[in-house]
């Protein structure tokens, strides 16, 4: 875990609040803080190599994901954003077109890109994919 | 779009649920279990079913389709 904020990965202006580490899920990663979290499951795995793709749906506005880590540090005692990761054998097609089917878009990343950026993954939560329309 | 509730559908609790904070509507009345609502932004949004509201606020959905909340019978305008 950093202390220092690193620049931002996700091209726009990111509030100092936002970013220090980042965590992936089975298909979900998040960017933290620091942890003693409310939602603080961790499976356990590997980190995916640098090449895995990172998602996150919807565009990458700078005002919703400051909410979304604010929000986060209400709960969980930490500021994170939460990501999808290719890992468990789900493509990042299969990811965008179960986990995400209601965004408009998916924002791509690699693993690599967060990892250059001084930011930290962790494996949390959920366990499989669920389809919703 | 009317959201009912604001939320990040990317993220999920500890039991692969959606979650959201109560702060997040103005019809707090509303967001009970089982309720079905229309959660995320107004880019990124679905329906969803309230499983739980717990005592810090936290909202635990899970997504559903709109013929799903459509029988729910609080969405005439869901199809």
């Amino acid at each position: 875990m950093l202390d220092a904020r690193p620049d931002d990965p996700l091209g726009d202006p990111v509030p100092s609040c936002l970013v220090t580490g980042l965590m992936w899920t089975s298909v979900t990663t998040e960017i933290v803080r620091i942890s003693m979290p409310k939602q603080g499951l961790r499976r356990g795995e590997p980190l995916p190599h640098d090449a895995a793709l990172v998602l996150r749906g919807d565009d990458l506005d700078p005002v919703l994901l400051t909410e979304a880590a604010d929000e986060n540090s209400v709960i969980c005692g930490f500021y994170r954003i939460s990501v999808f990761v290719e890992v468990g054998g789900f493509s990042w097609e299969t990811i965008a077109s179960e986990r995400l089917v209601r965004a408009e878009w998916p924002a791509l990343f690699t693993v690599g890109d967060f990892l250059c950026a001084g930011l930290e993954l962790w494996d949390t939560v959920s366990t499989a994919l669920r389809c919703c329309a | 779009m009317k959201i009912d509730l604001r939320a990040d559908l990317n993220r999920e609790d500890d039991d692969g649920l959606g979650w959201a904070l109560l702060s997040g509507t103005d019809r707090p009345e509303i967001v009970r279990p089982d309720a079905a609502l229309r959660a995320g932004t107004e880019k990124f949004w679905s329906w969803v079913r309230v499983t739980s509201v717990d005592e810090d606020g936290q909202v635990h959905f899970r997504q559903i389709t709109a013929a799903e909340a459509k029988a729910s019978g609080q969405l005439a305008e869901a199809g």
